[in-house]
């Protein structure tokens, strides 16, 4: 799945949708686990529900993070802002690390 | 029932330690010395050995079954993160109760710079990659809804120590405080540094048989009467259904239940998967031992002995070694042999672990007769 990558590397948050079903596919995949067709990514609306958050106080990653459910897309992200756990939250940023890893960071919707 | 019985004939787990100079392969060696060394016929009577770890050595299982002089029909590893030893278990099982093999060799082992400590494949953790991160989640949603305290949890890592003090093979000897626990140093919220178990150094080993040679070999053979196992995902985002309990481990615990024909009721001693304080509470209400909601206080009961080894939180966690160990340690518990941290006229025992967030999850159930 490089697009997903080069699309998140600018910035840009794209979901597999498989061209026969609709089924969106996360984590990505170039196919549909259902009928086994092919994706393509396309935008999503990147707002979701905090499912739960806390603190990291781990060296280097001292902040706040938790579960964000977009629609059935959940991942972890970090977060800022006032949370509490059923709020509606919005993606600001993604992208890659330089060391490889990506990132999701969440707002107040 | 399956086909065959499978019995555990032997069992054996060296010290835990931060590190060692033996190599991966010597370190697996050491605890199948001590079960070869034990009976000089089934030295030459091992169909199969199984290598469970998580580390990066080619050909891994035939270089340790050179090492060992053996030269077994199968031979190979199981890489399940911190399944892998429950994993290669049931693998064993298997191969014994479909008449493929009669005695399977297992064993687990780790080195303390595993790359098993840390999920890098996972992008929907994005860049809290560390096994800590998912486990603060689910710890703060029990907090959250079934009122669950980071007292209770601390209770979890006090007890464990304490039982690990009597284990001569634990990482730690020493039993710790109640305010250690609470005082220690803050990681991911809710969780402490005492609520977290510690990747380490360590091997253990098993010898499966069939029920012909348990027989043979023992008066008192220990059965392997039910086995659950099930994969639900790998990634986090598809166990963030419910932070408040963990699915794989209530399907294979349903389906140990069923194939032992048994309830948790009937289970004497238990070790389960404590790599963090709030697991083994989760573990106490998946495993149906306490009410849902009600494992924060199940901490304290007195009735089941859960981790009589010192569990994850005292032993030590080496990732692919920690599965094999949980289950020798049951066997010995039944065997009778346990020492000062024996439980008394434990019949029926139960081993459960789980990798990656949950997303897998292993019980075995074991017994006398």
């Amino acid at each position: 799945m490089r697009e997903f990558y080069d699309f998140i590397s600018r910035g840009e948050f794209r979901v597999p949708v498989c061209k026969q079903c609709r089924k969106k596919m996360w984590p990505p995949s170039e196919f549909c686990c259902d009928c086994f067709f092919e994706t393509s990514l396309e935008k999503i609306e990147t707002t979701g529900t905090l499912i739960e958050f806390t603190t990291s106080h781990i060296l280097g990653r001292e902040d706040l993070y938790g579960v964000v459910d977009m629609r059935g897309i959940k991942l972890i992200a970090s977060l800022s802002g006032k949370l509490t756990p059923g709020m509606k939250v919005r993606m600001v940023t993604c992208g890659i690390r330089d060391d490889g890893c990506l990132y999701y960071h969440f707002d107040h919707a | 029932m399956p086909a065959r019985e499978v019995a555990i004939a032997a069992y054996a787990t060296t010290k835990f330690r931060r590190s060692s100079e033996k190599s991966l392969f010597e370190s697996a060696c050491e605890p199948c010395r001590n079960i070869l060394a034990q009976d000089e016929i089934i030295r030459n009577e091992i169909d199969a050995v199984l290598f469970s770890t998580c580390a990066v050595e080619q050909y891994s299982s035939s270089i340790i079954s050179e090492m060992l002089g053996l030269t077994p029909k199968i031979s190979h590893r199981i890489d399940n993160l911190c399944n892998s030893g429950t994993n290669a278990i049931v693998c064993g099982f298997s191969y014994i109760s479909s008449g493929l093999c009669d005695s399977v060799l297992v064993v687990g082992a780790e080195k303390i710079n595993t790359t098993g400590g840390k999920l890098t494949w996972d992008i929907t953790r994005g860049e809290y990659r560390f096994p800590v991160h998912w486990a603060a989640l689910f710890a703060n949603a029990h907090m959250r809804k079934y009122g669950t305290t980071q007292e209770q949890m601390a209770m979890v890592s006090v007890k464990n120590h304490s039982n690990a003090a009597k284990n001569p093979a634990a990482l730690f000897g020493e039993a710790i405080t109640y305010d250690q626990v609470l005082n220690s140093r803050r990681i991911v919220s809710p969780i402490k540094l005492l609520d977290c178990s510690s990747l380490c150094t360590g091997s253990s080993a098993i010898l499966l048989v069939s029920d012909e040679k348990a027989r043979r070999m023992s008066e008192k053979p220990i059965w392997v009467r039910g086995i659950g196992q099930q994969t639900t995902c790998a990634s986090f985002s598809q166990a963030a259904e419910d932070l408040t309990s963990i699915r794989a481990t209530k399907e294979a615990a349903a389906a140990a239940y069923s194939m032992a024909a048994i309830d948790p009721l009937s289970i004497d001693v238990v070790e389960l998967h404590d790599a963090f304080t709030i697991l083994e509470i989760l573990a106490y209400e998946d495993l149906h031992f306490a009410k849902k909601g009600e494992g924060g206080k199940f901490v304290n009961q007195e009735e089941l002995a859960v981790n009589p080894r010192g569990g994850l939180l005292g032993c030590g966690h080496p990732i692919g070694a920690t599965g094999v160990a949980q289950a020798a340690e049951i066997a010995m518990q039944l065997d009778g042999r346990a020492g000062l941290r024996q439980v008394k006229g434990c019949k029926t025992g139960l081993v459960h672990n789980l990798a990656a967030a949950g997303t897998s999850a292993t019980v075995l159930i074991l017994g006398v007769d």
